[in-house]
């Protein structure tokens, strides 16, 4: 037994050399892969970093903004959105009909990236499945407005050829909506799930559609070539692309990078060209970084009710809500915890929605709240809330402030900072969770404050159409009906103009007497080689938008 | 000793049952759904997603649908990556962090093993002192720090080994050595510790008393006897070295398994926190089951009978 000891020692010690002698990895293959799609002399690959995997590529069921990036690269719909501005996609010309419910798109004579005819029965095809309940989508009231298409979604009807998509003939598709929706072809424009998929593919790969490289095909001006799962996406240009002409870059590598340090080095060394998101430890590094807002809005969102009847009569007071809202110095909080590039919000719609004439901004001016904090007047509006509640400041009921983990974490720890120092509040005590927990906790009304984060970019009305009584995901207790009223008249409007003067009534409102408080804008700062061009940031579609983007080295 | 397999199959089966059934019932309790994220779905869509993946039927027929699954392998689709199912992720995952682990291993185990004989042979010497002094920065420096260091010393300043990414045998270089020192620290100290507990036991006495020469008693005394813990504590550290570390393959940028572990859980992805605790713990159940066997080569005294 004496030698079996010895063997043992023996095959530990040679495993061990063999294991750090072993140099192939499975891997090696697929960075020779990436050598040959992105290697050859002179060829244009704009390589850049993400932190996190995109979580599916099946346009429909598509959820987070890594994949809407990746989609919009490689597909196209029928519109799309460049520069937040609206472009032909797919549909060479269409027509809308005076009543606004008929919309007649033109299709170009175009391929999917194999070549194959992309005809309008493909769009039919896709729009349908998308709003089929039996495929799962997540984000299926963007398209309720579409004739039908919310009681097909909900199993109300079950034949699809009642739905308002229908292909004409093969180069022609006519969408009839339930009721005019002005923005629609921003709706169509910017989002990833109106992009067509191809039927043959879905129905041979069913669940596991588009989980692969190998498992897709689009029609964009790009092709995923190679996906190595939370490593890195290859995109190459799609040959077959309607204008490809128009393409400077032969590819588009993303790679997978969870740590900013690492994403840092990795720029500084040169083995990445673009950093799209400089976390905010590292601005500091990049004096050059160029920033933009990523198309949502934050605001500080109160529970009527209160987690106790005393928290409810305290939090529903207006001027108790002025005053904590007055008592924040916005822009400090964007510059010390926020993502770098974050703005401080004086009003609910962002400064790059646009409306009839310009931006909602200069059209509708409205100082709503400072951009710093105005102590005296949080401390007035402060002494006015207690003489109406009967309250003392020394006796205030808690308040439960629930928080994500992570940067709203941060937001509440600077909140309550503020709070305490300027108005002498210790009553409010932050709860940190968990995403789903967290939003769990809104949707019960389980908060009395509560930072909300909502897409907003489509429309001056998006922002303001989720707080209408009772609206799905209005978790306030404020089921107000002058502003559901207000709202309303000015979406029914059939003049642009009288349209959005409606929604700056509705928004003047809203600030006055809901629930909700501006808070900031949030932003991203970013940062590209010198020999890197072109690279559009958008608040509408992809955050990233780099399709005429060019590399010069 | 066929008998024995047998029985602790069994056993093992039986864990990997409680640990499933615990597991499932534990997240299922958790607050909150899987499809509250933070691009807010409205209370009646994440209802509909809840009934399209099931999650609607009682939670007892929801149990015995996943276990029938179980039974046959199939872990199910993740609710976050929604085209990839946990199977196939384990199996892209997987072979990453048990390379890394196995890499890291490799690194830490002969020289940590050594490193503890000599500090044990040499007590109270400069050699004793010098590898104490390892095992302390070893184990006090988290892998975060090390990775980092690593990182930014090699990668970035020198430009011996690339910044991060795995695609190849100069990218292991520095993840193996920043996973594998806190490894090496651990098994110099036991293994220090256990050596010199083996040296005061009346067998060494007795070979020594024999007339042995040194080297066989280190050899086939010492050595032997002092290998007991060692093998005890590596069926465990095996297990959890090859199931991916979150710290060093996010530094690194290595699609290992790691993440899937802190992501999963967070995200409520269900299908894929189970599916993931139930493998590790199989994992681990049968690392144990093999040093239970390797006792018996090491210590015929404690050789199952049959």
């Amino acid at each position: 037994m004496k030698k079996g000891f010895s063997k043992l020692v023996l095959a530990l010690t040679a495993s061990a050399m063999l294991l750090s002698a072993c140099t192939a990895t499975n891997n090696s293959s697929e960075s020779g892969n990436d050598k040959g799609s992105s290697g050859g002399a002179g060829s244009k690959v704009l390589t850049y970093a993400v932190n996190k995997e995109p979580g599916t590529l099946d346009s429909g069921k598509s959820q987070d903004d890594l994949a809407n990036e990746i989609l919009y690269h490689i597909s196209e719909g029928l519109v799309r959105t460049y520069d937040n501005k609206i472009e032909p996609g797919i549909a060479e010309t269409w027509d809308i009909s005076d009543d606004g419910l008929t919309y007649t798109f033109h299709l170009r004579q175009s391929t999917w990236s194999d070549g194959t005819p992309l005809t309008a029965k493909d769009f039919e095809y896709s729009l349908l499945r998308f709003i089929d309940p039996n495929t799962g989508s997540a984000f299926v009231e963007t398209l309720y407005d579409v004739a039908n298409a919310e009681a097909f979604n909900k199993g109300e009807i079950t034949d699809p050829a009642q739905v308002g998509i229908k292909a004409l003939d093969e180069y022609t598709l006519e969408i009839k909506l339930a009721r005019p929706v002005s923005f629609f072809l921003t709706v169509l424009a910017s989002n990833s799930y109106f992009y067509p998929v191809k039927q043959e593919l879905v129905e041979q790969h069913g669940d596991q559609y588009a989980a692969d490289a190998s498992k897709m095909i689009t029609n964009g001006p790009f092709k995923l070539e190679n996906w190595v799962h939370e490593s890195e996406l290859v995109l190459v240009k799609n040959e077959n692309y309607w204008d490809k002409d128009r393409i400077k870059l032969d590819g588009i590598t993303q790679l997978i990078i969870p740590d900013a340090n690492t994403m840092s080095s990795m720029f500084d060394s040169g083995q990445i060209d673009y950093i799209p998101d400089i976390a905010a430890q590292l601005i500091s590094k990049y004096p050059d970084a160029k920033s933009a807002l990523g198309g949502s809005s934050q605001m500080l969102q109160f529970n009527m009710d209160g987690t106790s009847p005393e928290a409810g009569k305290l939090i529903s007071n207006r001027n108790f809500r002025k005053a904590l809202s007055y008592a924040i110095d916005r822009t400090g909080v964007a510059n010390a915890v926020a993502a770098p590039g974050t703005q401080a919000a004086n009003r609910f719609i962002l400064p790059t929605t646009v409306a009839s004439a310009a931006t909602f901004h200069v059209q509708f001016p409205f100082q709503g709240i400072g951009s710093t904090a105005d102590v005296d007047l949080a401390k007035s509006y402060l002494n006015k809330a207690l003489e109406e509640t009967g309250m003392t400041l020394d006796n205030l009921p808690k308040l439960t402030y629930v928080a994500m983990e992570g940067r709203q974490k941060l937001y509440a720890e600077a909140l309550q900072d503020a709070w305490s120092t300027n108005l002498g509040l210790t009553n409010i005590e932050i709860t940190v969770m968990p995403t789903p927990q967290a939003i769990q906790a809104t949707m019960n009304r389980e908060y009395d404050i509560y930072v909300q984060s909502l897409d907003a970019s489509e429309d001056a009305s998006t922002i303001l159409g989720y707080w209408l009584a009772n609206g799905s995901i209005n978790w306030t207790g404020w089921n107000d009906e002058t502003f559901t009223n207000m709202y309303n008249t000015a979406m029914a409007q059939m003049d642009e103009g009288a349209r959005y003067s409606g929604l700056f009534e509705a928004e003047k409102y809203l600030f006055e007497n809901g629930p909700l408080e501006p808070f900031l804008y949030p932003g991203t700062s970013y940062i590209a080689k010198d020999y890197v061009s072109g690279i559009v940031r958008s608040p509408l579609g992809a955050a990233s938008q780099l399709l005429y983007a060019d590399v010069t080295k | 000793m066929l008998k024995y397999i047998l029985k602790r199959l069994i056993i093992s089966l039986i864990t990997i049952w409680l640990l499933a059934t615990v597991s499932f019932f534990l997240l299922r309790s958790l607050p909150g759904n899987p499809f509250q994220t933070e691009v807010l779905l409205s209370a009646e869509v994440q209802q509909r997603m809840i009934s399209y993946y099931g999650l609607d039927r009682p939670l007892y027929e929801q149990y015995f649908t996943y276990l029938g699954n179980l039974v046959q392998g199939d872990l199910g689709y993740s609710l976050k990556y929604v085209n990839r199912s946990v199977n196939s992720i384990i199996a892209e995952s997987f072979p990453v962090s048990a390379e890394l682990g196995l890499r890291a291993l490799a690194f830490a185990l002969p020289i940590g093993l050594a490193l503890g004989v000599v500090a044990a042979r040499r007590r109270g010497k400069a050699a004793d002192y010098m590898s104490v002094l390892v095992a302390v920065i070893g184990i006090s420096v988290p892998s975060f720090i090390m990775g980092t260091l690593l990182q930014y010393g090699f990668s970035v300043k020198l430009g011996w080994f690339p910044v991060a990414q795995w695609k190849g045998w100069e990218y292991t270089v520095l993840p193996s050595i920043a996973m594998g020192l806190g490894l090496l620290a651990t098994l110099t100290r036991l293994m220090r510790a256990s050596m010199l507990e083996v040296t005061t036991q009346d067998y060494i006495k007795t070979a020594r008393a024999k007339g042995l020469n040194e080297r066989q008693i280190v050899w086939s005394h010492q050595l032997r006897n002092a290998m007991l813990p060692i093998v005890t504590v590596l069926g465990p550290l095996v297990a959890n070295v090859l199931m991916g570390t979150f710290v060093v393959e996010q530094i690194f940028a290595i699609p290992g398994l790691g993440m899937h572990f802190v992501q999963s859980v967070q995200s409520l992805d269900y299908t894929m926190a189970l599916g993931l605790t139930v493998f590790f713990g199989a994992f681990l159940v049968a690392a144990n089951f093999i040093v239970d066997l390797v006792y018996g080569v090491i210590d015929p005294r404690i050789r199952v009978a049959d």
